[in-house]
Formats: C-alpha cells, sequence, structure tokens
C-alpha cells in the first residue's frame, strides 16, 4: 500500500465528519472509541474501497480491534 | 456473453407512479434519533411511499400505463407487446402482464410475459423488449417495472423498513429505423441469491404455517420467512466491485466517454453505495442524480422514477445521452447507454385508486 499509517488515519478522519482532526492513532480501538454501527462500516468499507481497491468482507474485519489491525487487513489485500 | 446493440428502436415516452401515502423515516420508532440521523445522511432515505394493503404493483403500473398512453396519444390497439417487471406478481401463477393487457384493454395479438428481476430489471426489461422490436417484428411496445416491496417487509427489521418504497413505472417503445442505436451489458450470478431473497412462498419452501412464525435474529432483527431478507454488506461488496467495471465496459462499447454523457440513471440502492460507484468511476455529482431521499430503495422502478424526478416535464421533451445501470438482487447487473431523442418524460405522478 503506498500510504503510510499516518497518512491511513488521515484519510479516515477526513471521511468521517464527527471524528476531529488527529484525534486518532494506530493503537485507537474503533469498535468502542468510535460509534461502531453498520451504516459508519459502510463508510469505511466504502473509503478503503475508493482509496485502495480493496474488498473489505464481514468476516475479514471480525478480528480486528485497533486501526493498526485494519491498516494491516488493507496491506494484506493490497499486496 | 450477454453484450447486444440494438438498433432501430426509439424510447417514445416514460411515465412513473407512487403511492400517496408518505412513510417518513424519522417517524420510525425503531431508530434512535441518532440511527435516523445516520440513516437519512448516509443511506439517503428521508421518506418513501408505502401502497394501502390491497394495492397491488400491477395497479400501480395500470395507472402510468393510462398516463403515458394518454399524453402521447397512443391508440390501446395499437400496441403489440406489454412485459411487466415485478416481483410483487398479483398471484404466483399467471403472469401478471397477461391480466393487465385485459385490463388496459391491449388487443388479444398482444404478447404478454413477465420478468422476475428486481433492481436490474428495468435495464434488463429494456433490452428484452427492444429485441422483440425490428422491421418483421413487432412495432409498438410497453414496459412496465413496478413493485411493491413493502408487502414483504418486516417492521421490525431496520436494514430493510426504512429502505424500500413502492412505485411503478411505463415506458413506451417504437420501431424507428432512425433511432439511435442501444448498447447493453448484462451480468448474473446466482451463488449469492439469498443476500436478498424471501425464503418462503415459492416451491423450494412452500408457504405454511411455519412460515409465518415471528423469528428473532442478531440486532433485534424480527422476522418470518415471507419476509424480505437482505445482507447489506454482501450486496455492498458485489455492487462497488462488479458496477464500475460495467460501466465503463458499457462506456467503452458504445464509444462514448463521462463527459459526453448527461445523465448516469442508476438503481436507488443506498447512497453510500451508489456515491461509492460515482467516486471510483470519477462521475461529476451534478450528473448523477438521486430520488433515493424522496421515494427510497424502489426496486425495478428505481431508474425510470429516478428519469420522472429529474427530467419529468408535460411539455418540453428530452433528448440526450444516458448511462442507465440497475444492479442488486439476483444478484443481477445490466448497465445500457443510450441517446434519447424527443422522449417525453412525465413527472412522478400520484396514484389515484
Amino acid at each position: 500500500m503506498k500510504d503510510s499509517i499516518e497518512h491511513f488515519i488521515s484519510k479516515i478522519e477526513n471521511e468521517f465528519e464527527d471524528i476531529p482532526e488527529g484525534s486518532l492513532n494506530s493503537n485507537t480501538n474503533f469498535r468502542e472509541d468510535f460509534d461502531w454501527s453498520s451504516v459508519n462500516a459502510l463508510i469505511l468499507f466504502s473509503l478503503l474501497n475508493i482509496e485502495y481497491d480493496v474488498i473489505i468482507t464481514a468476516e475479514d474485519i471480525k478480528p480486528a480491534e485497533t486501526i493498526q489491525d485494519l491498516y494491516n487487513i488493507v496491506q494484506s489485500k493490497t499486496q | 456473453m450477454a453484450k447486444m446493440e440494438i438498433e432501430n428502436v426509439a424510447i417514445r415516452g416514460i411515465a412513473t407512479c407512487v403511492p400517496e401515502n408518505i412513510n417518513e423515516v424519522s417517524d420510525y420508532t425503531l431508530f434512535s434519533e441518532t440511527e435516523k440521523k445516520n440513516f437519512i445522511q448516509t443511506v439517503g432515505v428521508q421518506r418513501r411511499r408505502f401502497a394501502k394493503k390491497g394495492t397491488c404493483a400491477s395497479d400501480l403500473g395500470v395507472f402510468a400505463t393510462e398516463k403515458l398512453l394518454d399524453a402521447l396519444n397512443w391508440e390501446k390497439q395499437s400496441i403489440d407487446a406489454i412485459i411487466m417487471v415485478t416481483q410483487s406478481p398479483d398471484y404466483p401463477i399467471p403472469a401478471t402482464a397477461i391480466i393487465m393487457q385485459e385490463r388496459l384493454g391491449f388487443a388479444n395479438t398482444c404478447l404478454a410475459f413477465d420478468i422476475n428481476l428486481g433492481c436490474s430489471g428495468y435495464v434488463i426489461g429494456l433490452q428484452t423488449i427492444s429485441s422483440l422490436l425490428g422491421k418483421n417484428k413487432l412495432k409498438r411496445a410497453i414496459l412496465i417495472a413496478a413493485d411493491v416491496p413493502s408487502g414483504n417487509l418486516s417492521f421490525h427489521d431496520k436494514s430493510t423498513y426504512p429502505l424500500f418504497g413502492d412505485a411503478a413505472s411505463a415506458t413506451a417503445l417504437e420501431y424507428n429505423e432512425e433511432a439511435d442505436k442501444m448498447y447493453f451489458i448484462s451480468n448474473s450470478d446466482g451463488k449469492d441469491f439469498d443476500a436478498l431473497y424471501v425464503p418462503h412462498g415459492g416451491m423450494r419452501n412452500f408457504a405454511g404455517p411455519e412460515s409465518f412464525t415471528i423469528k428473532e435474529f442478531e440486532g433485534g432483527v424480527k422476522r418470518n420467512m415471507t419476509h424480505m431478507v437482505l445482507d447489506g454488506m454482501r450486496i455492498f461488496n458485489f455492487s462497488i466491485s462488479k458496477v464500475p467495471e460495467q460501466i465503463a465496459n458499457t462506456l467503452m462499447m458504445s464509444n462514448a466517454s463521462i463527459e459526453e454523457t448527461d445523465y448516469f440513471f442508476t438503481h436507488q440502492a443506498n447512497k453510500i453505495m451508489n456515491e461509492t460507484i460515482r467516486r471510483k468511476l470519477k462521475i461529476p455529482p451534478e450528473k448523477f442524480p438521486y430520488s433515493i431521499d424522496e421515494y427510497g430503495n424502489t426496486s425495478s422502478a428505481s431508474i425510470a422514477v429516478t428519469m420522472c424526478h429529474i427530467l419529468g416535464d408535460t411539455k418540453t421533451k428530452v433528448t440526450g445521452s444516458f448511462i442507465l445501470s440497475g444492479f442488486g438482487i439476483g444478484l443481477s447487473w445490466a448497465t445500457a447507454y443510450l441517446k434519447l431523442n424527443s422522449c417525453l418524460i412525465l413527472p412522478v405522478s400520484e396514484y389515484e385508486q
């Protein structure tokens, strides 16, 4: 993947209106610190598809907890 | 490969109608205030129309067709074929199109049959009906794409109840040697048929007393086996991976470009899904209109409803180049590129009983 984790985080912060810039880091637990709902999951999957051309399934995301985990999933799919 | 070019067929007019009864998402008592806000913003539905109990897709379809024939001044006896695209038939058998042939006063010499498709149905309906028209073929035909999904929704299912709306469309087509060529690409994938389906009521699972037992599912969802089941994530992933490619291929096949295309009328699935498709293809937002805010996901009627919502005018006829793209239930996806020349597109009307 072309983006560093910092870049990846800033793209997520830009996509969600209610996430202030600079409020996420690689250890942020997106399920707990984030209003994690099916609607937000779609926004996130949409962003990852547009930016990195990856398809994330419900199965893929099950074990993931942090932003770093998400980054790793995207990275494994773009290799 | 279901790739087709069709010559000598002109689309003369499109009319659509919706039931009078408006159902606001903000009135949906199962949503919290935050859920309402998120749903309206992200999925894009503000309100939709639900038919009264007992009103069928065919009732809406007959109404839209009568309006269209009146506006075009077409004789009923001049119609050679009627195709009804629906997943809400009057009866399991016979085909609803045949019942409509009689109700509309079309001749017995008329060809009539149904197509069981939803989201992709308008485009595949156009592809099918246009193939019947030609020099030594039929001369005039009516395509009706109508659905009443409200009849199969569980109030206790947040993924379907606030999303779908009822609507009907009627499209008039005619053999014409001056008409521009139309281009179609269609695809099917039955592997994920259960990502959007009604489990009971067909021959695989005949409807019986157990079909109507309410069961509880993940997330507080309650429904019986005659209600629609939607796996939103699977439909989402299917649509964003297959549809942009098909639209790009259709543009390539017709030697057209995004710049030269006036509008991209897509099935109104869900705003976030449609926006992903738009952003991937880099289509400017002003060329990618919506009707989902006013009418919800109107199944097979959605593309025509959007056309009438955006371009509808009783006086000025429409000329321009368009992509039409439908995708979803089946799974099935289809895209057409076509040029309209002086086509009468009526504003969305309200069904009167």
